[in-house]
């Protein structure tokens, strides 16, 4: 078939290998998240699930997934080979993952008081009880790490250890080109606490901040996969995570702005959620702190940021070498993740 | 092109289409379609880059990339499509506007014309970036004798980000894109006041009516989860205090 094209034009013979490739083996759409789990808590849209354990050694303590508003949570299982959540089910840690799910229009109300001291107050409680345990371990992801580390400073006594990965604490430091986007814009105006925020929209300035890369020249190297099918599957199944963003509530976005972006306040100490005022200085329960050394979203500056707050023997820091997400899904990375993870959660 | 080539290139056009219209799955489809316009975009570029053509266009921000051009899921759509309103809409926005436009106050006039402002200072920019994009590329390619195609296209990337990167940063292109999106937010207000005006027109519930009803939802929704927290956790410890006992 290669042959039946345009001779000069080398674009249009991959063309015809991709349509080969797609004929052949995409029959079904691409699955997400199929380790075993079963929800355990539902409160509006909210889930929380608890992954079916493997047959191997228990550890006692739970651990309990945050993972950000934007963007769902299921790239933490994107696939079995990059699956973070199954690689920590190998290593017998009792899973679980909060899953934030579709805000619609009756939740624009939601600020971050509802998020941090409401729903994952309520989720570790319940895992708590569930497990019979008094203190759990936590994993927050990017903006879930800096819900975990809020949620440990207001709410310290369930608390075994924390771990923050790809999480933004400097929102002011060098090369974090959305804040400097952001800090001068009359919040109010662009979050409109009355309505939620489009996920597209969000998508789009993710994708501005490398226009051209993150718009088009990924499909360059896609030509590069078009005849590996399982490469060509995880690209399908990364574009779906990519473009399954929900909305924002409008609320949450807007005290997300004004607080992080704009005031800066979890680093400079002045932060405040609902009733509760927020110093990491309160975290007494040892910290890792991973980051990534490419993360064009958080730059590494605005994460070693924490390290700052928190005593000298509770903090502990770890490199990923990647980005923002390829840190922890990268078959590349995710070994040293889950040795460092391991070491820590001991 | 030989008549040969046309009819290759008509072929394949057609297969391309039966696949679009087939029934594999939605995701594979929408990959295969970016696959093609992604192709047709690197071998014009590559095409204008022998041809000696001008090149400018080809890192022209609104139009090429991310905002006007992605299926139509373009910045001032998406500003707009707040609780998936424009998924529901078929009304473009423009359009939302230029049929009301006579019912605009004085001040809606004046935020359209900041937009519009602001909109034409970001394409200024944009122009800056395309210019700067262009030296860049020409600094690259004048530099190999003889590159390939794909380094071509490593170059086309290089000069786009480093000449974004630069411009990008620079308080000038902070200060215009705030002024774009606040006025874009203002020209949202507007829309919901004037939706506000039609909707008591027609004897619709007010905006506040609604804004009253969600609150006490999101209330009635908080006060309930922690009655069920607060009684889950009694009971959790009445359970364990009959285990103990037992």
């Amino acid at each position: 078939l290669a042959t039946n094209t345009v001779s000069n034009d080398p674009w249009q013979d991959d063309l015809v290998l991709f349509m080969d490739s797609i004929e052949t083996s995409a029959q079904h759409p691409p699955v997400v998240g199929i380790t075993p789990k079963t929800c355990i808590y539902k409160e509006n849209k909210l889930r929380l699930f608890r992954y079916q354990p493997l047959k191997t050694k228990q550890k006692r303590t739970p651990i309990l997934l945050v993972y950000a508003l934007v963007n769902r949570p299921y790239i933490t299982d994107i696939e079995p080979d990059r699956s973070l959540v199954l690689k920590l089910l190998e290593q017998g840690y009792p899973v679980y993952l909060i899953d934030w799910g579709y805000p619609n229009a009756s939740d624009y109300l939601t600020s971050l008081n509802d998020y941090i001291n409401g729903y994952i107050r309520r989720c570790v409680s319940r895992v708590c009880r569930e497990t019979n345990v008094n203190k759990i371990d936590l994993l927050g992801i990017c903006q879930g790490g800096i819900f975990s580390l809020c949620y440990s400073a207001a709410h310290p006594t369930h608390i075994r250890k924390l771990i923050t990965l790809v999480t933004p604490i400097d929102f002011h430091s060098e090369g974090n080109i959305l804040s400097l986007w952001t800090r001068n814009i009359d919040a109010r105006l662009i979050c409109n606490t009355k309505k939620n925020i489009s996920a597209k929209l969000i998508n789009q300035l993710f994708k501005s901040i490398k226009p051209y890369q993150l718009n088009r020249d990924k499909y360059r190297h896609l030509k590069k996969l078009i005849n590996k099918p399982a490469q060509l599957e995880t690209f399908i199944r990364m574009e779906q995570w990519l473009n399954d963003g929900p909305d924002l509530a409008g609320t949450a976005a807007f005290e997300f702005v004004q607080k992080f972006y704009q005031g800066n306040e979890l680093h400079t100490g002045q932060l405040s959620i609902g009733s509760h005022s927020i110093d990491l200085k309160h975290i007494k329960c040892p910290i890792l702190n991973i980051y990534a050394n490419n993360d064009h979203i958080v730059p590494p500056s605005s994460s070693l940021a924490l390290k700052k707050h928190i005593s000298q023997n509770l903090y502990q820091e770890h490199e990923l070498n990647g980005g923002h997400i390829g840190a922890f899904i990268s078959s590349n990375t995710q070994q040293s993740l889950i040795d460092k993870l391991t070491k820590f959660l001991k | 092109m030989s008549n040969n080539d046309h009819q290759a290139n008509q072929d394949l056009m057609e297969r391309f289409s039966a696949l679009i219209n087939s029934s594999i799955p939605k995701e594979y489809k929408q990959l295969l379609s970016n696959f093609q316009e992604q192709g047709n975009f690197y071998t014009q570029l590559i095409q204008n880059i022998e041809g000696k053509k001008d090149l400018s266009s080809f890192w022209d921000i609104p139009n090429t990339l991310g905002f006007a051009n992605v299926k139509g899921d373009d910045w001032f759509t998406n500003f707009f499509d707040i609780n998936g309103y424009s998924t529901h809409s078929k009304q473009h926005i423009e359009n939302q506007f230029s049929s009301f436009q006579k019912e605009f106050s004085d001040h809606s006039q004046q935020n359209l014309k900041q937009f519009h402002s602001a909109l034409q200072k970001m394409s200024e920019l944009h122009g800056q970036i395309s210019q700067r994009a262009i030296e860049e590329f020409n600094k690259l390619n004048h530099s190999d004798s003889a590159p390939s195609n794909e380094t071509l296209c490593q170059y086309w990337l290089n000069a786009g980000e480093t000449a974004f990167n630069s411009i990008s940063q620079q308080p000038e292109y902070v200060t215009a894109q705030r002024q774009l999106f606040e006025s874009l937010g203002k020209l949202q207000i507007d829309n919901e006041s004037f939706y506000e005006h039609f909707s008591s027109l027609v004897g619709m519930p007010s905006s506040q009516t609604q804004v009253d009803l969600t609150k006490a939802l999101h209330d009635l929704r908080v006060e309930f989860a922690e009655y069920r927290d607060r009684t889950d956790e009694q009971l959790h410890a009445l359970q364990q205090q009959l285990k103990k006992r037992s």
